[in-house]
């Protein structure tokens, strides 16, 4: 494969002549913001929830519907955590620190009109990055071998278990709890059938879309029916959306700096967008010119949060792309709707389906271009829906997850697998177990076991041929880092305080 | 209960489920003299391993931590409505696709979202024509999406 061919960049060119494209990213984009505004609708069920509509449609216009919904929902997020100090999304909660803030003092209107410039520069410079970055690491790629690709399964496994709220401990549990559903089917090597309980339908392996569907979209339904019913109303007006001229200036540093934060956090396997817009906050807390008015309601600290979490959607489609491991949940579930249109993400991607990549990048691109424009134009609508009644939304959402369960491959079975994984997503809730984990496992588990069985096939049994590649022990190093390195790093400042 | 029995509970479960699938896989055929990795059981089982191992590392986590997050959990199943309202919309769940076989989705949908919403309702609000006027939109919706622009072919009921 030629490096930085512009073959790369414009062979999807003429997909855009079918006016589909603009249709389908645009309401992409709608859609994706209206449910990220919407408190407790996450960017990854928004997805989930609506990769059946996609299925039937041809892989460029589901793509380019699907994305739209990716940057759209994790934008819209931050308009709940400006108005009502309740992030609408995950990758929001540095957003109300200084959003909310700026909402009671009566300049909400201001706040949104600057995350969603720098949402829109954080946006265009990931799209940048990506088109860039991807094909190089694809090239890199497909030199791995089965060892390799065992190394960073195993890395993305045990980052998305460390940076999950909560015990590393349950995080791997979740993330094992994934693998162990992704044995159920035929087995790759022998032919063998697995735990499939005489039903046909799971000897290709359970459906992974109802299940996300399930852990993301019922069972938080479900947490929401069973806690306390609150009802928000959104009073202020929403007015100055299009910041002057010299606030734009006054962030211009800010958002660069956390777009380039927001796109390598975004990269890294398994930490996506709200742990960049986290960072991107406590940079600006550390070096920002104003850090010490931070929190009282500035500018900067609504554009370097927003800038950083738009800026990982790009960010985070660099390993799923060119790898097929999944930058986070929200691309792991993105990943899910490559795989039902018979693409199979990972370096050859890149070698056979270049039209198709080329058309992503310019999706992407076109879906920033939609969020800036619907973001200025619409957020008094969207502040108003804000405060739509749960009790209307809770039961539109399950009826589109069972219609949408059945629609993937018109089976009532999928039906029960959404239910039943609903209800285990919601233990595991209660029970405060990550959910990213198991849906990463759950997609992660055939690729792996595929790769790390034939690596110990080829070796003739010997275990140290993960050790005797360079890369591959590199990356298993990184593995023991990431895992035993925050316990290290503990005992290390006890110490420290100890001898103090 | 508090978080931490709920842990120890969560570690004990686990330790089992991660056994049962060990004594499982030890059924699926092996090959003699070849390669273990080779055989149907060997990744189930290694799975089933390293579970079992985190599930104690689970339990002797949590007793170690001494009570210092010994909180109460938030007990949604002791308030009667968070638990009944639960309950309510499993068996809504449960029922849909035993309604969607026998009188078509629409009409399954239609009852569904009328039943929860009624549910969701606080006692005594409930306007019944509203309720069904948002019941047929949002089936409305359902169905142009899913019947008309993506063609799902849904199993024929009764009635649509």
């Amino acid at each position: 494969m030629e490096l930085f061919s512009f073959d790369l960049y414009l062979s999807g060119l003429h997909f855009f002549t079918n006016p589909l494209m603009y249709v389908a990213s645009f309401f992409g984009v709608l859609v994706g913001v209206v449910f990220g505004a919407l408190p407790g609708l996450t960017a990854t069920m928004t997805i989930a929830v609506f990769i059946p509509f996609t299925f039937g449609l041809a892989p460029t216009i589901s793509f380019a519907f699907l994305l739209g919904l990716y940057s759209g929902a994790v934008y819209g997020g931050s308009i709940s955590a400006i108005l009502i100090n309740i992030p609408g999304t995950p990758s929001a909660i540095a957003t109300s620190l200084d959003g909310y803030p700026m909402s009671q003092q009566g300049r909400a209107g201001e706040a949104i009109g600057i995350s969603t410039i720098s949402s829109t520069i954080g946006g265009f410079l990931s799209v940048i990055v990506l088109m860039f970055a991807a094909p190089a690491i694809a090239s890199v790629a497909l030199k791995f071998s089965a060892e390799e690709y065992v190394g960073i399964t195993l890395i993305g496994l045990s980052v998305i278990a460390i940076i999950s709220p909560g015990s590393t401990v349950k995080g791997l549990i979740s993330g094992v709890f994934g693998l162990v559903i992704g044995i159920v089917g035929i087995d790759p090597i022998t032919g063998f059938p697995r735990f499939i309980m005489g039903r046909a339908e799971l000897l290709e392996g359970i459906d992974s879309i109802p299940v996300m569907i399930g852990m993301y979209g019922l069972s938080e339904m479900l947490v929401q029916i069973s806690d306390v019913q609150y009802s928000i109303v959104v009073k202020q007006k929403i007015s100055k959306l299009i910041p002057p001229l010299k606030d734009l200036k006054r962030i211009l540093g800010t958002v660069i700096r956390s777009s380039f934060i927001g796109v390598i956090i975004g990269a890294l396997p398994a930490a996506g967008g709200s742990i960049a817009s986290l960072v991107a906050y406590g940079q600006e807390k550390r070096f920002g010119k104003r850090r010490d008015e931070l929190g009282t309601g500035i500018i900067e600290g609504v554009a370097a949060p927003e800038a950083a979490n738009n800026a990982s959607t790009g960010g985070a489609l660099i390993p799923m792309l060119t790898l097929g491991i999944p930058g986070d949940a929200m691309t792991a579930v993105l990943m899910g709707g490559l795989i039902i249109q018979g693409l199979r993400p990972g370096p050859l991607l890149f070698q056979q389906q270049m039209p198709f990549v080329s058309s992503i990048f310019i999706s992407l691109l076109l879906s920033v271009v939609f969020m800036c424009i619907i973001g200025l134009v619409g957020a008094k609508y969207f502040a108003k829906l804000i405060g739509f009644p749960k009790k209307y939304l809770i039961p539109a959402i399950l009826v589109f997850c069972l219609v949408g369960s059945y629609a993937i491959s018109n089976s009532i079975f999928d039906i029960w697998v959404l239910i039943l994984s609903g209800i285990v997503g919601f233990v595991m809730r209660k029970l405060s177990f990550p959910i990213a984990p198991i849906v990463l496992g759950m997609i992660l588990g055939p690729l792996f076991e595929s790769n790390f069985r034939r690596s110990l096939m080829l070796s003739e049994g010997n275990w140290a041929t993960f050790v005797q590649r360079p890369i591959s022990l590199g990356f298993l190093i990184v593995v023991v880092l990431v895992l035993v390195g925050p316990m290290i790093l503990k005992r290390f400042n006890k110490v420290i305080i100890r001898g103090n | 209960m508090t978080r931490k029995r709920s842990d120890i509970i969560a570690g004990i479960v686990l330790f089992a489920l991660a056994g049962l699938l060990f004594i499982v896989a030890g059924f699926m055929p092996t090959r003699q003299g070849s390669v273990q990795a080779l055989n149907t059981g060997f990744y189930p089982r290694m799975l089933a391993v390293i579970m079992a191992v985190l599930s104690v590392l689970l339990v002797l986590e949590t007793v170690r931590k001494q009570g210092q997050e010994a909180r109460q959990m938030a007990p949604w199943w002791k308030t009667k409505s968070a638990f009944t309202m639960f309950l309510a919309t499993l068996v809504l769940l449960v029922l849909y696709p035993f309604v969607m076989r026998l009188f078509g989705f629409a009409s399954a949908s239609f009852l569904f979202i009328t039943a929860l919403v009624w549910l969701l309702t606080e006692k005594g609000q409930a306007k019944p024509v509203k309720i069904l006027g948002i019941a047929a939109a949002i089936t409305l919706v359902v169905y142009i999406v899913f019947k008309l622009v993506l063609a799902i072919p849904f199993p024929m009921g009764l009635l649509i």
